[in-house]
């Protein structure tokens, strides 16, 4: 489905984990195709709000105008809708918490098993895509992963280049982390241009280690992906078909039982 | 390849605590005049119990992951959770979450991310206290996990291989554990055997010891014996170990001396972990 402007085609999925429902899902997307701007973020699950922080990530980073914003700019607001978003009496825990208040009375209303999740902060990986003219920028922290394929062949691996680099650790952007920290230090950039008929392939890490194992192993397997997308097919067509091939990965135990997100852009 | 299915809450597995409680465990610890053995081995559980619960918060609450049991062995054998789960033999971690004997509170301090350090209170869940009365019947208590870790395996034929962890000074009063450990371990789901660790506690003043990889070095016949009892860590959690900065090899088991087993708990892979290490 080719759209105006900068004329960018796209189809974006996400499933839960098998096992698991939908809302359940701790990864995030947001696509503004007409302003050329892409983001995915993965929850770390051990979190508590960890999904409304995915969310939250994605939506401001497309919302934002600069192709690479910097951290500093944008996370200490976010951070900030992230504590006013979530259950009120946690929100009054960690304000008092803050500003070192009696906290005693305050975590009365917490569970005890929530408490160092909240303290810490909600966890999420973030990849953001931005195109401008014939160039492309992007934003990374942690394992959420970015292909471009150019007239058959790969032509970009960012940030992971190798199927063997994911862990079940990976870096990622904190709710209640200082802004200079992770994302600062860790977190990647990287840009290119783009010529007509690139094809952009954005996912989470399951996915994305699939993607890389295919690969290393001499596979194309982009090629498995572009029927699923197929232009002619209507949206709920492809999202059946979606979820169905990713069932059949998962039960042949070639894909990680994990949330799954897949982002395909073309130029 | 075993040691690869999900934990999960439509596939949960066990995890079965075996507690010394005899008289010889209110000895002091090695290189301590005045910590007890039953003390430790109490805080060491207590620790490891909170640990497996916060790998199972999901969002605000917590995913029935693991089913969870103690059994102390002293002067009896017998289920040892305290408060509303007393005389419960496996428990839903979702319920041992909101049904601990007691919290109590903990001062920390903390980095108040200004370059100073600010005091900050904890909530510490406490599910079980320290006991020593009576002798040291291990073999029974590992006869009793071999009728409860069967039954669970029944009901979930599939599941991630239940873990016993068996927290001890090692000097069995009842026979030579070993034959029981064994037939422990011959138990299996669809996924591998089941998993014994040890967690050695003595009085026998040496350095800790995590993860051995051979019983040459370890300091007594009780710890090389609880060594032998010990499952080799699976190829996943050797894994972790290693990420985690642990030496070990394939040959490494899952036994510590005078240590700590939370660990164990870390290296079980359920899902995306939020790593201090990644956080700064």
């Amino acid at each position: 489905m080719a759209l105006s402007g900068l004329g960018l085609g796209s189809r974006a999925f996400r499933l839960p984990r098998q096992g698991y429902n939908l809302d359940e899902c701790q990864d995030a997307l947001a696509v503004d195709a007409e302003r050329g701007r892409f983001a995915l973020a993965d929850g770390a699950a051990e979190s508590p709000y960890a999904a409304l922080w995915a969310k939250l990530l994605v939506e401001e980073f497309v919302r934002q105008d600069d192709p690479l914003p910097r951290w500093a700019n944008w996370l200490p607001s976010l951070q900030e809708r992230w504590l006013s978003a979530i259950c009120s009496p946690y929100s009054a825990f960690l304000s008092s918490r803050d500003s070192s208040e009696d906290g005693g009375q305050r975590s009365a209303d917490v569970p005890w098993y929530l408490e160092p999740g909240l303290t810490q902060g909600a966890f999420a990986t973030f990849l953001g895509l931005v195109f401008e003219d014939n160039s492309w920028y992007a934003l990374a922290v942690g394992d959420s992963c970015l292909f471009q394929v150019r007239r058959g062949e790969l032509i970009r691996t960012f940030p992971i280049l190798h199927a063997a680099d994911f862990s079940n650790a990976p870096w990622l952007v904190g709710s209640r982390t200082s802004p200079i920290e992770v994302p600062h230090k860790n977190g990647h950039q990287q840009y290119g241009e783009c010529q007509p008929g690139d094809r952009f392939w954005l996912m989470t890490d399951a996915l994305a280690q699939w993607f890389l194992l295919q690969t290393e192993a001499g596979s194309k397997p982009w090629l498995s992906l572009e029927p699923l997308i197929y232009p002619g097919s209507s949206d709920d067509e492809a999202q059946h078909a979606f979820a169905a091939w990713i069932e059949g990965l998962r039960n042949e135990r070639r894909l990680r039982n994990d949330d799954v997100t897949l982002v395909a852009i073309s130029q | 390849m075993p040691y690869t299915a999900e934990i999960s809450r439509s596939n949960p597995t066990c995890f079965l605590f075996l507690v010394d409680q005899s008289k010889s465990m209110l000895g002091p610890i090695g290189g301590s005049s005045s910590n007890k053995k039953a003390d430790v081995v109490a805080d060491s559980l207590n620790r490891l119990l909170y640990t497996l619960v916060l790998r199972c918060v999901w969002g605000q609450t917590v995913l029935d992951r693991f089913h969870v049991g103690v059994i102390g062995y002293g002067r009896q054998i017998r289920p040892a959770l305290g408060g509303g789960l007393a005389e419960r033999v496996l428990v839903p971690i979702g319920e041992l979450a909101r049904n601990p004997l007691r919290v109590e509170q903990r001062t920390n301090l903390v980095d108040d991310g200004r370059g100073g350090q600010v005091e900050q209170i904890v909530k510490s869940p406490l599910w079980f206290e320290s006991a020593g009365d009576g002798k040291t019947p291990m073999c029974k208590a590992l006869e009793q996990a071999i009728q409860i870790v069967s039954g669970f395996l029944l009901e979930h034929p599939a599941c991630y291989p239940p873990l016993v962890v068996n927290l001890s000074d090692g000097e069995a009063t009842d026979g030579n554990p070993e034959e029981m450990a064994k037939n422990l371990g011959d138990l299996a789901s669809e996924d591998g055997a089941v998993l014994l660790f040890n967690g050695h506690i003595s009085s026998h003043a040496s350095q800790a010891i995590e993860f051995p990889d051979d019983e040459e070095g370890l300091p007594d016949d009780y710890a090389r014996r609880l060594f032998r009892m010990s499952s080799l860590l699976p190829p996943a959690m050797l894994q972790s170990a290693r990420q985690s900065g642990l030496t070990v090899t394939a040959d490494s088991r899952g036994f510590v001396f005078n240590a700590d087993l939370a660990s164990v708990v870390r290296f079980l892979d359920i899902g995306t972990r939020v790593d201090p290490k990644n956080l700064r």
